[in-house]
């Protein structure tokens, strides 16, 4: 029941049907009285009718004050009471008659009657409670039109004219007859209606309230119910429509889709959803009629102005009281579009200067290299052509410039293959670690008085070959090449640490300074003057790339004049694992 | 050397180009060698009659006008140039550049050294390879 005013009505219609209920009680009651009565009547009449046949007219006009002892009198007296006697229900009969223009006594059936409750009267005593039925009673037969209750119980007073032998009437006879119980009956009866009543009243009542309140229970259930839901609909975060399939009418809206939308509530409930939610053609809806699904995808909603918003959309069809609905829900996507979109412009902006580093490594190895291997093989030439013209000085110049155009080439080859580690990708394969310190250690050509020893077995990895190549081979050349002590020994290892593999090359060289141990992994950063060892440093900044690159770190722990132990960890792949 | 047939070289740089006679000098290679500056004059010098056909192209890649690769798409598709062998003489070890050469069917692909010792090196393979190899007429 949502509208109150209805309940008004159904108690207007109740009270209505209770006035109607209580009017046929008491129509019903009435009647049952007015038969009660009728019978009661017709017994009184009858019963005076009898009783007038008994008494002589003559006899009664005769007798006078003083005649009590006569012969008239007792004969008129014992009449009565005998009639008195065979009926029960008469408590009181009598006669009377008109005399100088009063209702007087004549024989009284409890004149000097033992037994009688009330004291009868004498001839001639004057009746003063003169009623129009007992003066009715002078014509036809008549009763009182109710009961009558005086001091000596409650009677039915009945009256039947009395006639002589020529048809006058001379007086009349007056038969009360007992009412007790019918009165008391006729009580019982009041009650008993009244009782019903009420009972009735009671019960329709109590009906009523039970309705009532049910109704007011069941009107609270859904008052709650639609709070709830607004409630829900007002604070979720996702903008809502609720749609009706059949019309494609928006029948809901939550604040965060007009929010989205830019529109005030009244302006699109009963609007088409087409017109919002999402750009298709009238009768060419995604859902209903080509058959899509939404879930979680991509689409637009359209606002007032008519823009686009980027949303991430999911429709729920479903079915409420036999009416189908759809339930859009979606969020704004417009911040994401706009971190994708910078995002996307950061990449192309990081590619941009990707492919420009990789022109300028290209600038660096042709357009370098070209004049730099011009002027080595002019040195040449001018060495081999001018031989005798140089003397000792001059030729030791000469290879000065040769070794110096050597480092310079050795610098951009260095420098090429920094840029070119990362740059080119190789496939990751499963590869033999210890196959890749065998080949690096061939490599190499190891002077005699260095010991290599492979202290523990070593895994199979999942890395690029070639790059794991470098790195070993960097790290095992530069122990030797800086190894300064006879016997020189390095010892390489590897041991399992958590998820890494942890790959060791441990030599009893010159060591290095603690403070260094950043410094030698930057750029074209050398310990030692490089006219006594020639290095490009760049070497450990390549391994260091590489192995950063696959997921590693390399460090180092020394102690000058003692050796150092060089570090590089390689994270343990799902496929190698316990394959030791 | 076949037949005295001259040996073009198409290369921009000067001493690049005194490293390729003096290489062939050393080689004591007597061939003819004739020097242009980029593709455009290869195929001009090339498609001149005058010209005899030569036994050899010795092609740089980086090079002003008309570089190696858009050379090698026009000389592969004349029907009087594509026979005779090109060698690749260039300072890029990119693979790129390996890979669009040999596609535009070159027959060899020369790093050129620093060292002009080794460059003689590389020289005397590519002599050994004409020498060796048989050639259309």
């Amino acid at each position: 029941m949502k509208n109150p005013s209805l309940k008004k009505v159904a108690l207007v219609l109740f009270l209505l049907v209770l006035a109607v209920t209580i009017f046929l009680f008491i129509a019903a009651f009435q009647q049952t009285q007015n038969v009660l009565m009728e019978s009661t009547r017709n017994e009184g009449l009858s019963m005076a009718m009898l009783a007038s046949e008994q008494v002589d007219g003559d006899a009664l006009a005769s007798l006078h004050t003083g005649d009590e002892q006569t012969a008239r009198y007792a004969a008129i007296y014992n009449d009565l009471n005998r009639f008195r006697r065979a009926n029960p229900d008469i408590y009181y009969i009598y006669t009377m008659k008109k005399e100088n223009g009063s209702i007087v006594f004549v024989v009284d059936a409890d004149y000097r009657n033992p037994g009688a409750v009330v004291p009868g009267a004498a001839i001639g005593e004057v009746y003063t409670n003169v009623t129009p039925a007992m003066l009715n009673g002078f014509s036809v037969p008549t009763t009182e039109p109710d009961f009558t209750t005086d001091q000596w119980g409650t009677v039915y007073s009945t009256f039947a004219p009395v006639y002589n032998n020529r048809g006058e009437v001379t007086g009349i006879i007056g038969i009360d007859l007992n009412a007790g119980t019918l009165s008391s009956r006729m009580m019982t009866l009041k009650v008993l209606y009244l009782l019903v009543l009420l009972i009735t009243f009671a019960l329709a009542l109590s009906v009523a309230v039970f309705i009532a309140t049910m109704q007011e229970q069941a009107f609270r259930v859904v008052q709650e119910n639609e709070k709830y839901l607004k409630t829900i609909m007002q604070s979720i975060h996702a903008g809502v429509f609720i749609i009706d399939a059949g019309t494609h009418l928006i029948t809901d809206i939550n604040p965060k889709a007009l929010e989205l939308i830019g529109a005030e509530r009244e302006k699109v409930i009963g609007r088409p959803c087409h017109k919002f939610v999402c750009p298709a053609e009238s009768g060419r809806c995604p859902i209903t009629d080509l058959q899509q699904t939404v879930d979680n995808a991509e689409r637009v909603l359209i606002d007032t102005r008519g823009r686009n918003i980027p949303i991430i959309k999911s429709v729920n069809s479903v079915t409420i009281g036999g009416r189908r609905l759809l339930i859009e829900s979606f969020v704004d996507i417009r911040e994401r579009k706009t971190m994708e979109e910078q995002n996307a412009q950061l990449i192309r902006e990081l590619e941009m200067a990707n492919n420009e580093l990789k022109d300028f490594a290209y600038v660096v190895s042709h357009d370098l290299k070209a004049p730099l291997r011009a002027i080595g093989s002019l040195a040449q030439w001018l060495a081999a052509d001018y031989r005798d013209k140089f003397d000792e000085e001059g030729r030791a110049q000469m290879d000065l410039l040769m070794s110096r155009v050597n480092r310079m080439q050795n610098l951009i080859e260095g420098i090429l293959e920094y840029s070119r580690v990362g740059r080119v990708r190789e496939q990751k394969d499963e590869i033999s670690l210890e196959a890749i310190v065998r080949e690096a250690i061939d490599s190499l050509s190891i002077p005699p008085h260095i010991t290599i020893t492979v202290d523990t077995p070593l895994p199979v990895v999942r890395y690029e070959k070639t790059r794991l190549h470098q790195v070993v081979s960097n790290l095992i050349g530069n122990a030797v090449k800086y190894m300064d002590k006879i016997p020189g020994e390095v010892h390489i290892a590897c041991t399992r640490e958590g998820t890494f593999w942890k790959f060791s090359v441990r030599d009893n060289g010159p060591g290095i300074d603690s403070r260094h141990f950043e410094k030698i992994f930057q750029i074209f950063q050398t310990l030692q003057p490089r006219d006594k060892v020639e290095s490009t440093g760049i070497g450990l900044t390549i391994v260091k790339k590489i192995v950063e690159m696959n997921g590693g770190r390399v460090w180092v722990e020394s102690e000058v004049g003692r050796g150092s132990v060089f570090y590089v960890t390689i994270p343990i792949s799902n496929t190698e694992e316990g394959s030791s | 050397m076949k037949d005295e047939k001259p040996i073009l070289l198409v290369e921009d740089d000067l001493v690049d180009m005194m490293s390729v006679k003096r290489a062939l000098r050393d080689l004591q290679v007597t061939n003819p060698l004739h020097h242009v500056g980029n593709g455009e004059e290869a195929l001009a010098w090339l498609r001149d009659p005058k010209n005899p056909r030569p036994a050899i192209i010795l092609l740089d890649l980086n090079m002003p006008r008309m570089n190696g690769h858009e050379f090698l798409a026009i000389a592969k598709k004349d029907e009087a140039i594509r026979r005779i062998p090109v060698v690749v003489l260039t300072t890029s070890r990119a693979e790129a550049d390996k890979v669009q050469s040999f596609d535009l069917g070159v027959a060899g692909y020369m790093v050129k050294p620093v060292d002009f010792q080794q460059f003689v090196d590389v020289m005397r393979t590519i002599r050994l390879y004409w020498t060796l190899s048989e050639l259309p007429d």
